[in-house]
């Protein structure tokens, strides 16, 4: 389900065009910063990785990003626009974005609904969604492997599967830029191997980027640039056209 | 039967709980969704001081509770925001202030107390013809909403920051959630009174969420249940001679229990 003028855009050379640039941010919650003078870049095309230890700041950069958390310094660019400003929500809507956890809240949601909910905003408010966002959303649940669970409520997936639901709603929104917070946490050996397949094939379509928050080899073995985020600062830690380079730690 | 209904006073109480009975029980699944259980008491309590202003003014006490019932939506919702809306302290803090503030009221302006006592219980068969159009107007308004933003009412119930996320307006979405549903905390005072407005909101949710379907199924099966315990509590009331809102209290409690005790592991429900 590619969107229109995706393979144009494929035709770029992979890093040409920014999809996330923050220079010189920092991050807190009142009066507590969590990040500083963070500089960092994804292109078209590219995946890279977050890593760090716990309250390292990494989720609270993809909340920046996402215009949830407003940075107390420096600049931040996600597709151009600035999180958080008014006209942002229209970015959003080119961003697919998976959280991490389990499902939230107390009332009972099927998959089918959940990956619809991807293109709720762009049916716009009131309406329902579309013919061709259906068709979307079915896409999706096949990509995923959820056709056949498309009636169960999240509730009752196991985590591996709920996961798969989350970046499906992502993929239904044929985003140009993803951010993957955690997608492999708390999941066995095989839901892991699902999810970095599942992400291994939204990176082989070169016009999408993706920002990903993960300590999983298979994940960061995608990344053409890995961030390491400690407290309050954050290094790359290595660069390369080639993700396996960057995953065995042998950056050009 | 037939002279009972050609009773004005009775049309207007049968109309009442028909349309609460269809249209409250998403207000409930709004507060089960948002987990505003302790919330809800201090909407109850504020709409109670509301109604104690109005008599002491001299107003018709319905607005009055309606109007106290929204600052109180509003002052949670705000809470809320900065995640402390079921944070307990606060709002036992609104409640008992507001009980005690409403006694002190009903002692100064000398209110009898019949008429503090259809406060706190309601009177349904005692709805004037304005009443009965608000409580019914409301109805229609929860219906209409639950129809029309059903999609963007789901997204906020499942996870706000998400909706947010997903381009959805979900601070607007979720305040109108709030207000709306303390609107009909207030008009259903009226109905039940102040102290028993779960009756026509909360314990039809209950039997509703009960049966674990998605949002649209689940505000299908609450108006059911509304219907049944609004109209079988009026039956009882008449039957035994009971006052009507502690009876629907009965009957939709009935209908919860009932509901758990058929869907207990091992008898018979289709999914572990």
């Amino acid at each position: 389900m590619p969107r229109p003028g995706a393979e144009a855009q494929s035709e770029d050379t992979p890093g040409d065009r920014d999809l996330v640039r923050a220079e010189g941010l920092d991050l807190g919650y009142g009066p507590v910063p969590v990040l500083r003078s963070v500089r960092l870049r994804l292109g078209t095309g590219e995946v890279c990785g977050i890593r760090g230890p716990n309250g390292a700041g990494k989720s609270s950069f993809l909340k920046a990003c996402l215009g949830l958390l407003p940075p107390t310094a420096g600049t931040l660019r996600v597709l151009g626009g600035e999180p958080g400003t008014r006209g942002f929500r229209a970015v959003l809507g080119r961003i697919g974005y998976v959280p991490q956890g389990k499902p939230p809240g107390a009332l009972r949601v099927t998959v089918r609904e959940v990956v619809g909910m991807g293109l709720y905003g762009r049916a716009g408010v009131g309406r329902p969604l579309r013919p061709e966002d259906r068709e979307a959303v079915e896409a999706a649940l096949e990509a995923a492997g959820l056709a056949d669970l498309s009636e169960t409520p999240v509730q009752e997936l196991s985590g591996g599967q709920y996961q798969r639901a989350s970046l499906a709603r992502a993929m239904a929104m044929d985003p140009e830029l993803y951010f993957l917070d955690e997608p492999t946490t708390h999941l066995d050996a095989r839901g892991r191997r699902d999810i970095a397949a599942l992400v291994g094939r939204i990176a082989a379509r070169r016009s999408v980027g993706i920002l990903l928050v993960s300590h999983d080899p298979d994940l960061l073995a995608l990344c053409h640039r890995v961030y390491e985020f400690d407290t309050r600062r954050v290094r790359e830690l290595c660069t390369s056209s080639d993700p396996g380079r960057v995953a065995r730690g042998k950056p050009e | 039967m037939t002279e009972i209904l050609a009773l004005p006073v009775f049309r207007r109480a049968l109309l009442a709980l028909v349309a609460t009975g269809i249209a409250f029980p998403a207000l409930g699944t709004v507060i089960l969704s948002l987990e505003l259980i302790p919330a809800r008491f201090a909407v109850m309590h504020s709409a109670l001081l509301g109604a104690a202003v109005g008599l002491l003014a001299g107003l018709d006490p319905l607005p009055c509770a309606l109007a106290a019932s929204l600052l109180a939506g509003a002052g949670i919702a705000r809470m809320s925001e900065r995640g402390s809306a079921s944070a307990g302290g606060a709002l036992g803090l609104v409640m008992t202030a507001a009980l005690g503030l409403s006694f002190i009221l009903f002692y100064k302006a000398k209110v009898d107390s019949l008429q503090a006592f259809s406060l706190f219980w309601g009177n349904i068969l005692a709805l004037s013809r304005a009443e009965t159009a608000a409580v019914t107007a409301g109805s229609v308004l929860v219906v209409l909403l639950s129809r029309v933003f059903l999609k963007e009412i789901r997204a906020v119930l499942y996870d706000r920051e998400l909706a947010a996320v997903l381009g959805i307006a979900a601070r607007p979405v979720y305040y109108g959630l709030i207000l709306v549903t303390c609107l009909g905390i207030g008009l259903a005072m009226r109905l039940t009174g102040a102290l028993l407005a779960d009756a026509v909101t909360l314990l039809p949710a209950l039997a509703a969420r009960s049966l674990k379907k998605p949002l649209g199924p689940t505000l299908v099966w609450g108006a059911v249940f509304g219907l049944a315990s609004n109209l079988g509590g009026l039956l009882l009331a008449f039957a035994l001679d009971l006052p009507a809102s502690p009876a629907i209290i009965l009957i939709g409690t009935g209908i919860v229990l009932a509901l758990r005790l058929t869907r207990l592991p091992g008898r018979g429900r289709a999914k572990a």
